[in-house]
């Protein structure tokens, strides 16, 4: 088992680009347990590894769509009333000056 | 074989008596036993009456009026979708998934969604946020998960199937621990499309059922290449077939091995129970042999690796507003992080958060990079067994359910209760769970794999142990 | 090969562009959503797909999106690599990308040239929507549009450059039918160093014009910093097309690990041979071939051939005024003087009036000595501009040169006859004389006398060459 560290820096930085608003108890919970699940996990340098990453289980290539006449979708106020804000047909977001 | 008959019933009496009857068990016992957040009454009567017209005039679909429950991860149009969490709360599905359109397109009855574990990140079913579901068999003990809703309403009776989704064992978990059949289809046999994602390359939809016929019959009904998934494969669609078409005789034809790591550190009393079925197989002609699978000790490592880069990825939409939960903030950032913060449970942090950081530029190559490339370790191990052997048999969990509650929630130890089922997915093939016994009054499931795409091997293996152990 | 160079020469600027074009189809990208979403009303040209509701899965990829990047490919003179490519998940929390991740590909094709200038690869994407930063609105309208997205290697040396590489560029696309005509339709990030020092990103400029405005500006800034003393550290800017300067993006923004993972929803595609081969055959020649043959067939020199070349349909009217004309003539005067005038006013053969029978019209006028060189440079703007036939327009402006020998020198004798101390003037020496005596001729003819040959034609009078 390797010793695997994750300091409050990196915890702060994954929060971050997670979009994760932690409170420092958390940070401070999830950091140790990371240490922790990572240390475990780490067994997994004992495996003999192939060369390619085996990121796809079915043998499906090249699944390409026809471009035909638009479908318009039947429903497309179902996705509105979903909005969380809706202002003229936009949906509000704050806004970046 | 109940459904059948159950089938049968429906074709000669009320389609919509039956529903009531579903119904009168909702009202009783779901308060307790929390199946069911979303449910569909109205639009089941409205559904139960034109079936009933279709089945006078012998035009009906071939689920004929059955009532069927969905795990609430599942888009059901113009219904509450809420994936067991605050984030979705609100969230009304503005369409089908392809299951759902088969379904319905075959006369099924949707009567309500179902109760699961938060974004399907657990395995027994108490991590909703809608309360934890109770095991119907005992309300003390956890259903399992993470579609614990889906097991229960089959077990409680609330429906006659249900569809939930499995990625590590969400299916086959829930469906040991409440005693009911469950399958987990090979990867790309069924359609994805509508099934709020969470590992992409490892999830799927399947069925649970009270007996092998029922598995069957909907399997049949959801299986098949769908545009909208691509990678799904063509189906012979004859699974029902292959059931009613076997014969005890068939026994003697299979090759079953069993492993030898799928039996250590599991319960005695479970382990016994799976042994003297294996027994029982046996002494009926089936051939029977020890095998070993040696990579099995790092397959949970690989899964929840995997599972926590795609889970990360598949949870980045989440952010308030298009849909769901909203906390607001000064800016875009802010708002963002607000929002998540807020409505996500604290399993689903802990994954969103893991899976970032692992797959990070700097962490990438020690982690996911590493973790895809033993993947293929696992799958090489199946490959070899089933190059040999029709079916892999073992116990699907390696303990008895627990006590709601009773365990602490720490997560290597809930991880690790996954070890029987998460490699069927790292695979890609398909496996399923059936109860063949119980201890302290607790279920006890068996399990089978079999080979990517051979459905046919492994319904034929529910069915001889159906037979040949007398299924519950 | 490169205009303009001189006044940047001690700079050595490198510049490179990542641009973005929307690919011709019917369907977005991985939907079946219409691609025409300008016309619609906002947020309603959408479906779960390009909004990326919980549970929904990208459809195949456009087959049609595809084969046009591949024939931009082709045509840029790329080739495709052996191995299956992914379309992979680029991940940033915006609110114009509803999934927070882009879905983009792999390079799909490289090692291409165009204009002088490296293709270093293209890949396919999927467009976000829009987010207007100021009002804080989205719209998903255009989610899931199919972008090409083409890397050039940093050979670009001006802005002027860069400038007519993508007015060539995009005009060609269009040519061959396989971007979007409407205007917005390109995006790019520009990147840019001067003198060996770091490069500068300026992301997600919108037009043409910004492009080109947007690395004036960089220039000038970076020069005064360096000049103050300063060095210019690697760094991401963007371009404010209000007040047409760059400014550096927050600190925040800039930090970015996309934590690229292959889509799991879409399984890899593999662009064979025979692919490659079917649509090659459908392409139109290539600008390689067609250099190549325009130097052979018309005997042009390399740096007009260039000119030509890049912009297909300007290509396809020289060939159609050859026909007609003497193509050195015609092709100086379409690489020279037409490209110019069409930069200027921001037109395409396509868009402005011009056509081949105006360049081989007038190319016969010249010839003849019926129409001045510098007279021609107004006859092409005109054309550019109204269309009208070419003897109509030099009526018009009393372009008509004579440069008969008949008329001159009819002409000529009258000056002489009229002119006598001017004469002598000349027979004793004076060479102003002979000029005073042209002038005269220019004046009489109102300035349509070809000067050349009036000179000649004087000469040879006033020597007693021809009767007197």
């Amino acid at each position: 088992m390797v010793e695997t560290i994750i300091d409050d820096y990196v915890i702060e930085r994954v929060s971050e680009i997670a979009r994760l608003k932690l409170s420092d108890k958390e940070k401070e919970k999830f950091r140790e347990e990371f240490e922790r699940i990572l240390e475990e996990f780490s067994i997994i340098d004992e495996i003999k590894v192939g060369e390619k990453e085996l990121y796809y289980v079915v043998e499906n290539v090249n699944v390409l769509r026809k471009d035909s006449k638009p479908k318009p979708f039947c429903n497309i106020n179902g996705i509105k009333t979903n909005y969380n804000k809706i202002e003229d047909d936009f949906i509000v977001v704050p806004r970046n000056l | 074989m109940f459904t059948r008959d159950l089938i049968e019933d429906l074709l000669s009496n009320s389609v919509e008596e039956h529903l009531h009857k579903k119904i009168g068990e909702i009202e009783k016992s779901n308060k307790e036993i929390n199946a069911f957040i979303t449910l569909s009454i109205e639009e089941a009567e409205k559904s139960s009456k034109e079936i009933q017209k279709k089945i006078n005039e012998n035009s009906q679909g071939k689920l004929s009026g059955l009532v069927i429950s969905i795990k609430d991860n599942i888009a059901v149009s113009k219904l509450r979708m809420t994936c067991g969490s605050k984030v979705l709360e609100n969230y009304i599905s503005p369409y089908d998934a392809t299951v759902i359109n088969s379904i319905k397109k075959e006369d099924g009855i949707i009567i309500g969604k179902c109760n699961m574990d938060e974004f399907a990140c657990g395995s027994d079913g108490t991590s909703s946020y809608f309360g934890p579901t109770k095991n119907p068999r005992n309300i003390d003990y956890v259903p399992g998960g993470s579609s614990s809703g889906s097991a229960a309403s089959v077990a409680a009776d609330f429906s006659d199937l249900s569809i939930g989704s499995d990625t590590g064992g969400s299916i086959r978990c829930p469906a040991s621990f409440c005693g009911v059949y469950g399958f987990k289809p090979s990867y790309g046999l069924v359609s994805r499309y509508g099934l709020s994602d969470m590992a992409m390359s490892l999830e799927g939809p399947g069925p649970f059922a009270k007996d092998t016929y029922g598995i069957a019959l909907l399997l049949d009904v959801i299986s098949g290449k769908d545009p909208r998934d691509t990678v799904t494969i063509e189906s012979n669609n004859s699974y029902l077939k292959t059931v009613e078409n076997f014969k005890d005789e068939d026994i003697k034809n299979m090759k079953i091995a069993y492993a030898k790591e799928f039996f250590e550190g599991v319960d005695e009393k479970i382990k016994n129970m799976i042994l003297d079925k294996i027994g029982i197989l046996e002494s009926e002609g089936a051939k029977i042999e020890e095998v070993s699978l040696p990579n099995i000790k790092y397959s949970i490592p690989i899964y929840y690796l995997v599972v926590f880069s795609e889970f990360s990825s598949a949870m980045s939409k989440f952010d308030g507003f298009k849909y769901g939960h909203y906390a607001g903030g000064q800016d875009i950032v802010e708002a963002v992080s607000n929002t998540r913060e807020t409505s996500m449970g604290t399993e689903v942090k802990r994954r969103v958060l893991l899976g970032t950081f692992i797959t990070m530029e700097e962490f990438k190559g020690r982690w996911y990079t590493k973790a895809l490339k033993a993947r293929s370790a696992i799958k090489e191990d199946f490959k070899r067994i089933f190059n040999s052997y029709d079916l892999l048999i073992g116990p699907t969990m390696p303990t008895l359910p627990w006590k709601i509650g009773e365990r602490i929630s720490d997560p290597l130890a809930m991880y690790s209760s996954d070890i029987l089922t998460v490699s069927a997915n790292l695979a890609g093939i398909c496996a399923s769970s059936q109860p063949v016994g119980e201890v302290k009054g607790l279920p006890v499931g068996l399990q089978l794999h079999a080979d990517s795409l051979s459905e046919s091997k492994l319904l034929k293996g529910m069915r001889a142990v159906e037979i040949a152990c007398g299924g519950i | 090969m490169q205009l303009h160079e001189e006044k940047y020469k001690d700079l050595n600027l490198k510049i490179g562009l990542e641009i973005h074009v929307q690919l011709k189809t019917n369907q977005k990208i991985f939907c079946e959503c219409s691609t025409d979403y300008i016309n619609s009303p906002p947020n309603n040209n959408i479906c779960p797909i390009c909004t990326s509701q919980p549970g929904s899965k990208p459809m195949g990829v456009n087959e049609k999106a595809l084969e046009n990047l591949l024939k931009i490919g082709l045509f840029l003179g790329c080739k495709a690599y052996e191995k299956p490519f992914y379309v992979q998940r680029k991940h940033y929390f915006y609110p114009d990308l509803p999934s927070n991740y882009q879905r983009t590909s792999q390079p799909i094709l490289g090692n291409g040239v165009f204009m002088g200038v490296g293709i270093w690869e293209i890949h396919i994407e999927e467009d976000p929507g829009r987010y207007e930063l100021r009002e804080g609105k989205v719209d998903l309208n255009r989610s899931g549009v199919p972008l090409a997205e083409i890397v050039t290697a940093p050979d670009i040396k001006s802005p002027e450059y860069a400038r007519e590489f993508l007015r060539d560029l995009l005009l060609s696309l269009e040519y061959l039918g396989v971007i979007r005509g409407e205007s917005g339709s390109i995006r790019a990030d520009v990147n840019i160093s001067i003198m060996g020092g770091n490069r500068i990103e300026i992301k997600n400029v919108n037009s043409v014009k910004g492009i080109y405005k947007a690395l004036k500006y960089e220039i000038v800034r970076q020069k005064a910093v360096l000049q103050r003393g300063g060095t210019i550290t690697m760094e991401t800017r963007h371009f404010d097309e209000a007040s047409m300067i760059t400014k550096t993006l927050r600190k925040k923004e800039t930090v970015a690990d996309y934590r690229y993972i292959p889509d799991p929803d879409l399984v890899p595609i593999y662009i064979s041979p025979e692919m490659l081969q079917e649509i090659e055959s459908v392409l139109p020649e290539s600008p390689h071939n067609k250099k190549k043959r325009f130097m052979e067939e018309y005997c042009l020199g390399e740096e007009i051939v260039d000119a030509l070349i890049s912009d297909l349909y300007l290509s396809d009217l020289f060939e159609e005024s050859a026909k007609n004309s003497n193509p050195l003539e015609a092709g100086k005067w379409c690489a020279t003087e037409l490209k110019r005038r069409l930069n200027e006013k921001n037109l395409s053969v396509s868009t402005s009036k011009i056509t081949a029978k105006h360049i081989s019209d007038m190319v016969g006028f010249i010839e003849r000595g019926e129409l001045s060189v510098k007279n021609a440079k107004w006859i092409i703007e005109d054309a550019v501009d109204t269309g009208e036939e070419i003897p109509v327009l030099m009526d018009k402006k009393n372009f008509y040169q004579i440069s008969s020998e008949e008329a001159l020198v009819k002409i000529i004798e009258k000056i002489i006859g009229d002119n006598p101390k001017a004469v002598l003037d000349f027979k004793s020496g004076n060479e102003n004389a002979l000029h005073f005596l042209f002038g005269k001729v220019v004046n009489e003819t109102e300035g349509r006398a070809e000067p050349s040959k009036t000179i000649k034609l004087l000469k040879d009078i006033l020597c007693g060459g021809l009767n007197a």
